[in-house]
Protein backbone atom coordinates (compact mmCIF):
# COMPACT_ATOMS: atom_id res chain seq x y z
CA UNK A 1 0.00 0.00 0.00
CA UNK A 2 1.09 3.57 -0.68
CA UNK A 3 0.11 5.84 2.24
CA UNK A 4 2.25 8.77 1.10
CA UNK A 5 -0.01 11.64 0.06
CA UNK A 6 2.50 14.50 0.29
CA UNK A 7 3.74 14.46 -3.30
CA UNK A 8 3.13 18.21 -3.73
CA UNK A 9 5.92 18.76 -1.18
CA UNK A 10 8.21 16.19 -2.78
CA UNK A 11 7.39 13.00 -4.62
CA UNK A 12 7.97 9.55 -3.16
CA UNK A 13 8.74 6.94 -4.26
CA UNK A 14 10.92 7.70 -7.25
CA UNK A 15 11.60 5.41 -10.22
CA UNK A 16 14.43 3.06 -9.17
CA UNK A 17 16.59 4.47 -11.95
CA UNK A 18 16.88 7.78 -10.07
CA UNK A 19 19.08 6.29 -7.37
CA UNK A 20 20.77 3.95 -9.86
CA UNK A 21 21.82 6.83 -12.13
CA UNK A 22 22.91 8.90 -9.12
CA UNK A 23 24.91 6.16 -7.43
CA UNK A 24 26.54 5.30 -10.74
CA UNK A 25 27.55 8.95 -11.12
CA UNK A 26 28.77 9.29 -7.52
CA UNK A 27 30.50 5.91 -7.18
CA UNK A 28 31.83 5.29 -10.67
CA UNK A 29 31.53 8.09 -13.17
CA UNK A 30 32.19 11.36 -11.36
CA UNK A 31 33.33 14.46 -13.19
CA UNK A 32 32.15 18.06 -13.30
CA UNK A 33 30.19 19.89 -16.00
CA UNK A 34 32.50 21.35 -18.66
CA UNK A 35 35.75 22.99 -17.58
CA UNK A 36 37.94 20.04 -18.76
CA UNK A 37 38.00 17.60 -21.66
CA UNK A 38 38.82 14.14 -20.31
CA UNK A 39 36.15 11.44 -20.84
CA UNK A 40 34.79 11.52 -17.28
CA UNK A 41 33.92 15.19 -17.64
CA UNK A 42 32.61 14.73 -21.16
CA UNK A 43 30.23 11.95 -20.06
CA UNK A 44 28.96 13.89 -17.03
CA UNK A 45 28.41 16.98 -19.18
CA UNK A 46 26.77 14.97 -21.96
CA UNK A 47 24.24 13.59 -19.45
CA UNK A 48 23.36 17.13 -18.34
CA UNK A 49 22.85 18.10 -21.99
CA UNK A 50 20.73 14.99 -22.62
CA UNK A 51 18.55 16.10 -19.72
CA UNK A 52 18.17 19.56 -21.23
CA UNK A 53 16.91 17.99 -24.47
CA UNK A 54 14.58 15.65 -22.61
CA UNK A 55 13.13 18.48 -20.54
CA UNK A 56 12.49 20.55 -23.65
CA UNK A 57 10.40 17.74 -25.02
CA UNK A 58 8.55 17.38 -21.70
CA UNK A 59 7.79 21.10 -21.55
CA UNK A 60 6.65 21.34 -25.15
CA UNK A 61 9.42 23.48 -26.61
CA UNK A 62 11.84 22.94 -29.46
CA UNK A 63 14.19 25.45 -27.87
CA UNK A 64 16.22 23.26 -25.51
CA UNK A 65 18.97 25.92 -25.57
CA UNK A 66 16.62 28.22 -23.66
CA UNK A 67 16.25 25.89 -20.66
CA UNK A 68 18.60 26.68 -17.77
CA UNK A 69 19.20 24.69 -14.62
CA UNK A 70 18.58 26.05 -11.14
CA UNK A 71 18.32 24.24 -7.81
CA UNK A 72 14.49 24.38 -7.67
CA UNK A 73 11.51 26.39 -8.91
CA UNK A 74 11.95 29.01 -6.17
CA UNK A 75 15.47 29.88 -7.33
CA UNK A 76 14.11 29.90 -10.87
CA UNK A 77 11.29 32.31 -10.03
CA UNK A 78 13.70 34.58 -8.16
CA UNK A 79 16.03 34.55 -11.19
CA UNK A 80 13.18 35.56 -13.48
CA UNK A 81 11.50 38.15 -11.27
CA UNK A 82 14.68 39.91 -10.13
CA UNK A 83 16.33 39.60 -13.55
CA UNK A 84 13.59 41.38 -15.51
CA UNK A 85 14.38 44.90 -14.32
CA UNK A 86 10.79 45.35 -13.17
CA UNK A 87 10.11 48.80 -11.67
CA UNK A 88 7.35 51.41 -11.64
CA UNK A 89 4.85 49.04 -13.23
CA UNK A 90 1.85 46.79 -12.64
CA UNK A 91 1.78 42.99 -12.47
CA UNK A 92 -1.14 40.55 -12.53
CA UNK A 93 -1.00 37.18 -10.80
CA UNK A 94 -3.31 34.22 -10.41
CA UNK A 95 -5.25 34.15 -7.12
CA UNK A 96 -3.62 30.83 -6.17
CA UNK A 97 0.05 31.88 -6.10
CA UNK A 98 2.68 30.32 -3.86
CA UNK A 99 5.04 32.41 -1.74
CA UNK A 100 7.84 31.52 -4.18
CA UNK A 101 6.19 34.21 -6.29
CA UNK A 102 4.51 36.40 -3.67
CA UNK A 103 7.61 37.03 -1.53
CA UNK A 104 9.77 38.24 -4.45
CA UNK A 105 6.80 40.34 -5.60
CA UNK A 106 6.41 41.80 -2.13
CA UNK A 107 10.08 42.83 -2.16
CA UNK A 108 9.68 44.37 -5.62
CA UNK A 109 6.61 46.25 -4.40
CA UNK A 110 8.58 47.76 -1.51
CA UNK A 111 11.75 48.58 -3.39
CA UNK A 112 10.82 49.06 -7.04
CA UNK A 113 7.41 50.71 -6.95
CA UNK A 114 5.59 47.65 -8.29
CA UNK A 115 1.86 47.21 -7.78
CA UNK A 116 0.02 43.97 -8.34
CA UNK A 117 -3.55 42.69 -8.66
CA UNK A 118 -5.14 39.30 -9.05
CA UNK A 119 -6.68 37.96 -12.23
CA UNK A 120 -10.50 37.61 -12.24
CA UNK A 121 -11.51 34.16 -11.06
CA UNK A 122 -14.23 31.83 -9.87
CA UNK A 123 -14.70 30.56 -6.30
CA UNK A 124 -12.19 27.72 -6.85
CA UNK A 125 -9.55 30.19 -8.05
CA UNK A 126 -9.79 29.24 -11.72
CA UNK A 127 -9.01 32.32 -13.80
CA UNK A 128 -11.80 33.70 -15.98
CA UNK A 129 -9.92 34.59 -19.18
CA UNK A 130 -12.95 36.40 -20.61
CA UNK A 131 -12.66 39.10 -17.91
CA UNK A 132 -8.93 39.79 -18.14
CA UNK A 133 -9.51 42.96 -20.16
CA UNK A 134 -11.08 44.58 -17.10
CA UNK A 135 -7.89 44.36 -15.01
CA UNK A 136 -5.26 45.16 -17.63
CA UNK A 137 -3.61 48.56 -17.28
CA UNK A 138 -1.36 50.47 -19.63
CA UNK A 139 1.41 49.86 -17.05
CA UNK A 140 0.86 46.05 -16.83
CA UNK A 141 4.19 44.46 -17.72
CA UNK A 142 3.81 40.86 -16.61
CA UNK A 143 1.23 38.15 -15.90
CA UNK A 144 2.20 35.36 -13.50
CA UNK A 145 0.26 32.10 -13.43
CA UNK A 146 0.66 29.21 -11.03
CA UNK A 147 -0.23 26.53 -13.58
CA UNK A 148 -1.55 24.06 -11.00
CA UNK A 149 -2.53 25.04 -7.47
CA UNK A 150 -0.70 23.32 -4.63
CA UNK A 151 -3.87 23.60 -2.49
CA UNK A 152 -6.86 22.48 -4.53
CA UNK A 153 -5.21 21.25 -7.73
CA UNK A 154 -6.93 23.72 -10.06
CA UNK A 155 -5.22 23.75 -13.47
CA UNK A 156 -5.36 27.20 -15.03
CA UNK A 157 -6.47 27.69 -18.67
CA UNK A 158 -3.09 29.02 -19.75
CA UNK A 159 -3.74 29.12 -23.46
CA UNK A 160 -6.89 31.21 -23.03
CA UNK A 161 -5.19 33.54 -20.56
CA UNK A 162 -2.28 34.11 -22.94
CA UNK A 163 -4.66 34.75 -25.83
CA UNK A 164 -6.57 37.30 -23.74
CA UNK A 165 -3.43 39.06 -22.54
CA UNK A 166 -2.24 40.40 -25.86
CA UNK A 167 1.47 41.10 -25.92
CA UNK A 168 1.97 41.15 -22.15
CA UNK A 169 4.58 38.53 -21.24
CA UNK A 170 3.38 35.49 -19.27
CA UNK A 171 5.43 33.71 -16.61
CA UNK A 172 4.29 30.17 -15.78
CA UNK A 173 5.06 28.53 -12.45
CA UNK A 174 5.20 24.83 -13.35
CA UNK A 175 6.28 23.62 -9.89
CA UNK A 176 3.17 21.50 -9.37
CA UNK A 177 2.11 20.79 -12.94
CA UNK A 178 5.29 19.50 -14.59
CA UNK A 179 4.96 15.75 -14.86
CA UNK A 180 1.21 15.83 -14.22
CA UNK A 181 -0.25 18.06 -16.97
CA UNK A 182 0.38 18.55 -20.66
CA UNK A 183 2.65 21.55 -21.08
CA UNK A 184 3.10 23.27 -24.45
CA UNK A 185 5.38 26.26 -23.97
CA UNK A 186 5.80 26.86 -27.71
CA UNK A 187 2.16 26.43 -28.72
CA UNK A 188 0.99 28.59 -25.82
CA UNK A 189 3.64 31.21 -26.68
CA UNK A 190 4.89 31.37 -23.09
CA UNK A 191 7.62 33.90 -22.33
CA UNK A 192 9.01 32.56 -19.05
CA UNK A 193 8.59 29.39 -16.98
CA UNK A 194 10.04 27.85 -13.84
CA UNK A 195 9.93 24.17 -12.87
CA UNK A 196 11.26 21.83 -10.23
CA UNK A 197 12.61 18.31 -10.67
CA UNK A 198 11.59 16.67 -7.41
CA UNK A 199 7.78 16.75 -7.61
CA UNK A 200 5.81 15.47 -10.60
CA UNK A 201 8.95 14.89 -12.65
CA UNK A 202 9.96 12.34 -9.95
CA UNK A 203 13.60 13.41 -9.77
CA UNK A 204 15.75 14.23 -6.73
CA UNK A 205 15.59 17.43 -4.67
CA UNK A 206 17.98 20.21 -5.64
CA UNK A 207 17.04 20.11 -9.33
CA UNK A 208 14.91 22.46 -11.41
CA UNK A 209 15.18 25.19 -13.94
CA UNK A 210 13.76 27.99 -16.01
CA UNK A 211 12.74 28.59 -19.61
CA UNK A 212 13.30 32.01 -21.17
CA UNK A 213 11.95 32.74 -24.65
CA UNK A 214 14.16 35.79 -25.09
CA UNK A 215 17.30 35.56 -22.90
CA UNK A 216 18.24 39.18 -23.68
CA UNK A 217 15.43 40.20 -21.33
CA UNK A 218 16.75 38.58 -18.13
CA UNK A 219 19.90 39.43 -16.19
CA UNK A 220 21.52 36.59 -14.22
CA UNK A 221 20.85 36.25 -10.51
CA UNK A 222 24.05 34.35 -9.68
CA UNK A 223 27.50 35.45 -10.84
CA UNK A 224 30.64 33.29 -10.93
CA UNK A 225 32.73 30.81 -12.86
CA UNK A 226 31.31 29.12 -15.92
CA UNK A 227 34.40 27.58 -17.52
CA UNK A 228 34.01 30.09 -20.34
CA UNK A 229 35.40 33.64 -20.87
CA UNK A 230 37.70 32.80 -17.98
CA UNK A 231 39.98 35.78 -18.60
CA UNK A 232 37.15 38.19 -17.81
CA UNK A 233 35.49 39.44 -14.61
CA UNK A 234 32.24 39.82 -16.59
CA UNK A 235 29.59 37.12 -16.87
CA UNK A 236 29.27 35.65 -20.38
CA UNK A 237 26.37 37.10 -22.32
CA UNK A 238 25.76 33.80 -24.14
CA UNK A 239 23.57 30.93 -22.99
CA UNK A 240 23.40 28.66 -21.06
CA UNK A 241 26.52 30.00 -19.28
CA UNK A 242 24.85 33.36 -18.55
CA UNK A 243 22.49 31.66 -16.08
CA UNK A 244 24.59 28.71 -14.88
CA UNK A 245 27.48 30.07 -12.81
CA UNK A 246 29.09 27.63 -10.40
CA UNK A 247 29.19 23.84 -10.49
CA UNK A 248 25.69 22.50 -11.12
CA UNK A 249 24.10 19.67 -9.15
CA UNK A 250 25.43 17.05 -11.57
CA UNK A 251 24.45 14.13 -9.33
CA UNK A 252 20.88 15.46 -9.01
CA UNK A 253 20.55 16.31 -12.69
CA UNK A 254 21.77 12.82 -13.58
CA UNK A 255 19.09 11.41 -11.27
CA UNK A 256 16.46 13.58 -12.94
CA UNK A 257 17.59 12.20 -16.31
CA UNK A 258 17.03 8.71 -14.83
CA UNK A 259 13.49 9.73 -13.84
CA UNK A 260 12.60 11.19 -17.23
CA UNK A 261 14.02 8.24 -19.17
CA UNK A 262 12.02 5.80 -17.05
CA UNK A 263 8.58 7.33 -16.51
CA UNK A 264 6.31 4.85 -14.72
CA UNK A 265 2.87 3.97 -16.05
CA UNK A 266 0.26 5.51 -13.69
CA UNK A 267 -1.41 2.95 -11.43
CA UNK A 268 -4.72 4.82 -11.48
CA UNK A 269 -6.79 6.75 -14.01
CA UNK A 270 -8.13 10.30 -13.82
CA UNK A 271 -11.59 8.78 -13.51
CA UNK A 272 -10.47 6.77 -10.43
CA UNK A 273 -9.26 10.02 -8.88
CA UNK A 274 -12.44 11.94 -9.67
CA UNK A 275 -14.48 9.09 -8.17
CA UNK A 276 -12.40 9.41 -4.99
CA UNK A 277 -13.10 13.16 -4.87
CA UNK A 278 -16.82 12.58 -5.36
CA UNK A 279 -16.86 10.03 -2.56
CA UNK A 280 -14.98 12.33 -0.19
CA UNK A 281 -17.35 15.17 -1.08
CA UNK A 282 -20.25 13.08 0.20
CA UNK A 283 -18.79 12.72 3.73
CA UNK A 284 -20.88 15.16 5.81
CA UNK A 285 -18.16 16.11 8.32
CA UNK A 286 -15.71 17.15 5.60
CA UNK A 287 -15.39 20.18 3.35
CA UNK A 288 -13.38 19.49 0.23
CA UNK A 289 -11.41 22.05 -1.78
CA UNK A 290 -11.02 21.01 -5.41
CA UNK A 291 -11.64 22.27 -8.93
CA UNK A 292 -15.29 22.93 -9.81
CA UNK A 293 -14.78 21.27 -13.17
CA UNK A 294 -13.05 17.88 -13.11
CA UNK A 295 -11.39 18.68 -16.45
CA UNK A 296 -9.34 21.33 -14.60
CA UNK A 297 -8.46 19.07 -11.68
CA UNK A 298 -4.81 18.21 -11.05
CA UNK A 299 -3.83 15.47 -8.58
CA UNK A 300 -4.03 17.66 -5.45
CA UNK A 301 -6.95 18.50 -3.14
CA UNK A 302 -7.53 19.69 0.40
CA UNK A 303 -10.09 19.02 3.09
CA UNK A 304 -11.23 20.38 6.44
CA UNK A 305 -13.19 18.66 9.20
CA UNK A 306 -16.04 20.27 11.10
CA UNK A 307 -14.62 19.25 14.52
CA UNK A 308 -10.85 18.89 14.10
CA UNK A 309 -8.26 21.48 13.13
CA UNK A 310 -6.17 20.61 10.10
CA UNK A 311 -3.15 19.76 12.25
CA UNK A 312 -5.23 17.48 14.49
CA UNK A 313 -6.64 15.72 11.45
CA UNK A 314 -3.18 15.22 9.91
CA UNK A 315 -1.93 13.75 13.18
CA UNK A 316 -4.91 11.39 13.51
CA UNK A 317 -4.49 10.24 9.90
CA UNK A 318 -0.87 9.39 10.57
CA UNK A 319 -1.27 7.90 14.05
CA UNK A 320 -4.24 5.69 13.17
CA UNK A 321 -3.69 4.97 9.47
CA UNK A 322 -0.04 5.86 8.68
CA UNK A 323 -1.34 8.28 6.05
CA UNK A 324 1.19 11.05 5.39
CA UNK A 325 -0.24 14.47 4.51
CA UNK A 326 0.64 18.13 4.99
CA UNK A 327 -1.51 20.47 7.06
CA UNK A 328 -1.46 24.25 7.39
CA UNK A 329 -1.03 26.98 4.79
CA UNK A 330 1.34 25.15 2.43
CA UNK A 331 3.42 28.33 1.81
CA UNK A 332 0.45 29.72 -0.13
CA UNK A 333 -1.44 32.21 2.07
CA UNK A 334 -2.85 33.97 -1.01
CA UNK A 335 -4.41 30.72 -2.25
CA UNK A 336 -5.93 30.07 1.19
CA UNK A 337 -7.34 33.62 1.30
CA UNK A 338 -8.90 33.05 -2.13
CA UNK A 339 -10.45 29.76 -0.97
CA UNK A 340 -11.61 31.13 2.41
CA UNK A 341 -9.30 28.87 4.43
CA UNK A 342 -6.94 31.53 5.78
CA UNK A 343 -5.51 31.48 8.43
CA UNK A 344 -6.81 28.10 9.59
CA UNK A 345 -5.43 26.16 6.61
CA UNK A 346 -6.35 22.71 5.32
CA UNK A 347 -5.08 19.14 5.16
CA UNK A 348 -3.64 18.55 1.71
CA UNK A 349 -3.52 15.29 -0.24
CA UNK A 350 -1.21 15.12 -3.25
CA UNK A 351 -1.15 12.01 -5.39
CA UNK A 352 1.48 10.44 -7.57
CA UNK A 353 1.49 7.93 -10.40
CA UNK A 354 2.33 5.30 -7.77
CA UNK A 355 -1.15 5.40 -6.18
CA UNK A 356 -3.47 2.56 -7.16
CA UNK A 357 -7.22 2.43 -6.73
CA UNK A 358 -6.70 0.31 -3.58
CA UNK A 359 -4.80 3.20 -2.03
CA UNK A 360 -7.72 5.50 -2.78
CA UNK A 361 -10.11 3.02 -1.14
CA UNK A 362 -7.90 2.90 1.95
CA UNK A 363 -7.78 6.72 2.15
CA UNK A 364 -11.55 6.96 1.69
CA UNK A 365 -12.20 4.45 4.42
CA UNK A 366 -9.86 6.34 6.80
CA UNK A 367 -11.59 9.65 6.08
CA UNK A 368 -15.03 8.12 6.60
CA UNK A 369 -13.96 6.85 10.02
CA UNK A 370 -12.75 10.24 11.32
CA UNK B 1 47.10 18.30 -40.89
CA UNK B 2 44.54 18.59 -38.12
CA UNK B 3 42.18 21.36 -37.13
CA UNK B 4 40.79 22.43 -33.80
CA UNK B 5 37.23 23.66 -33.45
CA UNK B 6 36.48 25.94 -30.52
CA UNK B 7 33.00 26.56 -29.14
CA UNK B 8 31.59 29.21 -26.84
CA UNK B 9 29.98 26.73 -24.46
CA UNK B 10 30.28 23.17 -23.19
CA UNK B 11 26.79 22.58 -24.53
CA UNK B 12 27.87 23.50 -28.05
CA UNK B 13 30.99 21.29 -27.84
CA UNK B 14 28.82 18.33 -26.79
CA UNK B 15 26.25 19.02 -29.50
CA UNK B 16 29.01 19.17 -32.11
CA UNK B 17 30.61 15.92 -30.88
CA UNK B 18 27.24 14.17 -31.08
CA UNK B 19 26.69 15.47 -34.60
CA UNK B 20 30.13 14.16 -35.62
CA UNK B 21 29.30 10.77 -34.13
CA UNK B 22 25.90 10.67 -35.81
CA UNK B 23 27.53 11.45 -39.16
CA UNK B 24 30.42 8.97 -38.72
CA UNK B 25 33.00 11.72 -38.57
CA UNK B 26 36.01 11.03 -36.39
CA UNK B 27 36.78 13.67 -33.76
CA UNK B 28 38.63 13.86 -30.46
CA UNK B 29 37.56 15.89 -27.45
CA UNK B 30 40.58 17.84 -26.18
CA UNK B 31 41.18 20.67 -23.68
CA UNK B 32 41.07 24.09 -25.29
CA UNK B 33 44.76 24.84 -26.15
CA UNK B 34 45.99 27.64 -23.92
CA UNK B 35 47.88 29.30 -26.79
CA UNK B 36 44.63 29.72 -28.70
CA UNK B 37 42.23 30.76 -25.99
CA UNK B 38 41.83 31.46 -22.27
CA UNK B 39 38.84 29.10 -22.16
CA UNK B 40 39.18 26.10 -19.82
CA UNK B 41 36.66 23.85 -21.51
CA UNK B 42 36.60 21.34 -24.34
CA UNK B 43 37.37 21.62 -28.03
CA UNK B 44 37.21 19.14 -30.92
CA UNK B 45 40.24 17.99 -32.88
CA UNK B 46 39.41 16.84 -36.40
CA UNK B 47 41.20 15.71 -39.53
CA UNK B 48 41.67 18.18 -42.32
CA UNK B 49 39.71 15.97 -44.72
CA UNK B 50 36.59 16.29 -42.53
CA UNK B 51 36.72 20.05 -42.10
CA UNK B 52 34.24 21.01 -44.83
CA UNK B 53 31.68 18.43 -43.75
CA UNK B 54 31.88 19.36 -40.08
CA UNK B 55 31.71 23.06 -40.83
CA UNK B 56 28.60 22.52 -42.90
CA UNK B 57 26.96 20.43 -40.17
CA UNK B 58 27.67 22.79 -37.26
CA UNK B 59 26.55 25.84 -39.25
CA UNK B 60 23.36 24.03 -40.25
CA UNK B 61 22.68 23.34 -36.57
CA UNK B 62 23.32 26.91 -35.47
CA UNK B 63 26.45 26.13 -33.44
CA UNK B 64 28.76 29.09 -33.10
CA UNK B 65 32.43 28.04 -33.52
CA UNK B 66 35.96 29.05 -34.51
CA UNK B 67 38.45 26.92 -36.47
CA UNK B 68 42.21 26.85 -35.93
CA UNK B 69 45.02 24.97 -37.70
CA UNK B 70 47.05 22.68 -35.49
Amino acid sequence: MNHYFDNAATSFPKPKEVSLYMSDYIDKQGGTYGRSAYPRVFEASANVESLREKLASFLGTKNSSQIFFTFNATVGLNTLLFGMDLHDCHILTSPLEHNATMRPLSKLAKEKNITFDYLPHGSDGKIDASKIDSVLKSSTRLIIINHQSNINGVIQPVQKIKAASGRIPVLLDLAQSAGHCDIELDNWDIDFAAFTGHKGLLGPTGTGGIYIKDPDKIEPLIYGGTGSNSDSFEMPSFIPDKYEAGTPNVAGLTGLLGALENRPVPLHTHEDFIELLDNISSIPQLTIFKAKNSNNQGPVFSINHCDYSCSEMAQILYDKYMIETRSGLHCAPLAHKTLGTFPSGTVRFALSVYHAKDDFDYLLSALRSL
Amino acid sequence: MKHIILFKTTRDAIRAQRLCKRNDISCKVIPVPRDISSECGMALEIHNSDLDRITEIVIKNGISHDIYNK
